[in-house]
């Protein structure tokens, strides 16, 4: 029965899959110009440069790139910490990351605009001086998960009012500001692809060797610590490696809510709380959602293209809702 | 096997057990009780690391356990606590095999050793018509059943026990005494609980630890120290005290709070 089971579980990865590969598809033919499959197929064996080709092959492609890659540290930071907070609402956002990358990337665009180049690496910076603040000020004698959450809220609050005051202060220059902190993926280059890959393959890596230690911290600080487990070493470990993810991935492409919070939850009704499928199954519905997040945000409104984060929340809100409404979650 | 020498607990400033010591031998069944907020729970949540104590060592097997690396001691070293929970969709066979957790190193896989070992959980147990169900499904002493199997999976010498009966029902409460009895008996596994039921602790264990307001009270042989004056000092509760001569077995019956009570038994023995 378990074998059935298991075997179910590898069936709707094996099908996860297949969607997030009509969703790739999905988005190389949408956009501001639609192309039929024949003519991708043409544009990318065509041996000259032409603008469909240059549109697919630097424009949307690493786009999607970014949307996919994204999505999956997003999805895997919130199934993490998930099970360092022993909380199925806890969400990368809680640990400080998405504010202090925010108020950092915004201190950088507004004050300093001769420094954009630089908003990645403060961004990043940014972000994991709140969570270090967070720990910091959640430790004592170990770390307790309704510690973390609240200093998470209340670090979230000051870097969010710093965010807010600045952004009143420079209202004249908010608009290039407004994008990145809604998480927008428009623009990005085979550069930023470059960038985000090498990072975040490291961090789903070391994040694939946190599933024993994620399913034993579901059991609770008492079991695990009769296992034989220093359950403070381990929330730091996991609690790290969700971190790195989540950051990296504000840094390339601004505050996106919600798909650290939804895919993983999702995740669990469909294959359940097992890390060694809840992890990968995270990974393919992470991409596939932001990315099909972000072919609507930039086809919606054509020729508008609106913030995926925008997108996340106003999608991915009442559809959190209703999987409460069911009872299940 | 396990030894506790002076000490001291409190939980921040609030002081619970002052000083206390006792020693448990190989292969004994010592049972912890007291009334409510006597600190028996304590003790042993600081035996097994969950408290750490102000004052005073533990000592397993003579070495100081806070010296022992923690994995070390889940090998030889099994707590259950009251409440113990799992996610919702894990089977039983899933489960017990966590307690194969300390022996094993971060990158290792399951292997045939965990799967006999898992197996021979379940047989002692008797979970077999149990193994491949959700724990989510079964009972509570049905779930008692699976923790303790858990705990046999990690092969301990020793396995401590937070009150394995509460909120179960008067057959499983047997039941699971029962089990653990047989443990005991069949393993040699050395058990160091928590009851709150007086007639059980005098039926299912070698010696008995009273604990009043932090204190010790009186240690040793069920018949000899749980007598009518020590439970009504204890607990503050008027009992009647039968002996089962054929099978050798205390019966405890409380009669009523000693304020309200006028009764009491006259007949010592059926």
């Amino acid at each position: 029965m378990i074998k059935s089971l298991n075997k179910n579980k590898h069936i709707y990865i094996f099908f996860s899959l297949i969607i997030l590969m009509f969703v790739v598809l999905l988005a190389i033919r949408l956009g501001s110009v639609e192309y039929s499959f024949s003519k991708i197929l043409d544009a990318l064996l065509s041996t000259e440069m032409t603008s469909d080709k240059n549109i697919i092959l630097n424009i949307r492609l690493p786009r999607i790139v970014v949307a996919t890659i994204v999505g999956a540290n997003l999805a895997v930071a919130g199934a993490l910490l998930q099970a360092v907070m022993q909380n199925p609402l806890a969400d990368p956002g809680l640990t400080g990351v998405s504010s202090g990358a925010s108020l950092a990337a915004i201190i950088i665009m507004l004050l300093f605009p001769q420094y954009t180049y630089l908003v990645p690496i403060v961004a990043f910076l940014g972000g994991a001086v709140a969570c270090a603040l967070v720990y910091t000020l959640a430790w004592k004698n170990g770390i307790k998960p309704v510690r973390i959450i609240l200093a998470g809220v209340a670090v979230n609050a000051i870097l969010g009012g710093g965010t807010s005051l600045l952004s009143i202060l420079y209202s004249d220059r908010i608009q290039g500001v407004l994008m990145w902190v809604n998480g927008s993926i428009a623009g990005k280059t085979w550069e930023d692809v470059r960038l985000l890959c090498t990072y975040s393959v490291i961090g789903l890596i070391v994040a694939m060797f946190c599933i024993r230690k994620a399913n034993i911290l579901q059991l609770g600080d008492e079991m695990s610590s009769n296992l034989g487990v220093d359950t403070n070493k381990y929330r730091l470990f996991i609690s790290l490696v969700a971190v790195f993810l989540a950051a990296i991935s504000t840094s390339i492409v601004g505050v996106v809510g919600f798909v650290g919070l939804i895919v993983p939850h999702i995740a669990r009704l469909i294959v359940g709380s097992d890390y060694k499928y809840l992890l990968p199954f995270s990974v393919i519905l992470g991409s596939g959602l932001l990315l099909l997040g972000d072919t609507f945000a930039r086809t919606i409104a054509r020729p508008i293209e609106l913030p995926v984060g925008v997108i996340m929340a106003v999608v991915g809100g009442p559809f959190f809702l209703y999987l409460l409404r069911r009872g299940k979650a | 096997m396990i030894e506790a020498k002076n000490l001291k607990i409190a939980y921040e400033e609030k002081i619970v057990i002052k000083d206390f010591s006792f020693n448990v031998r190989e292969g004994e069944m010592v049972s912890i009780i007291g009334p409510n907020g006597s600190g028996k729970s304590t003790i042993l949540k600081t035996i097994s690391r969950l408290l750490k104590q102000k004052n005073g060592a533990i000592f397993l097997e003579k070495e100081d356990i806070s010296h022992i690396n923690i994995k070390k001691i889940a090998q030889k070293m099994s707590s259950l606590s009251q409440h113990n929970r799992s996610p919702e969709d894990i089977s039983v066979k899933e489960l017990i095999y966590y307690g194969r957790m300390p022996h094993k190193k971060w990158y290792e896989l399951k292997t045939k050793e965990d799967e006999d070992i898992i197996q021979w959980a379940i047989d002692k147990t008797s979970l077999h018509g149990f193994k491949d169900k959700k724990v989510i499904e079964l009972s509570g002493g049905e779930r008692q059943r699976v923790w303790i199997a858990m705990a046999l999976a990690q092969r301990p010498k020793i396995l401590l026990l937070d009150e394995p009966t509460t909120y179960l029902d008067i057959c499983h409460q047997l039941e699971v005494m029962e089990l653990v009895k047989s443990l005991n008996e069949e393993l040699g596994l050395t058990v160091i609980m928590v009851l709150h039921d007086l007639g059980q602790a005098a039926k299912y264990s070698h010696r008995v630890v009273v604990i009043k307001d932090g204190d010790l009270v009186v240690e040793g042989n069920p018949s000899k120290v749980l007598t009518v004056d020590l439970i009504k000092e204890v607990y503050n509760v008027e009992v009647c005290i039968r002996k089962d001569i054929l099978k050798d077995e205390m019966i405890i019956h409380p009669v009523g709070v000693c304020k309200t009570c006028e009764t009491r038994c006259t007949d010592e023995a059926i």
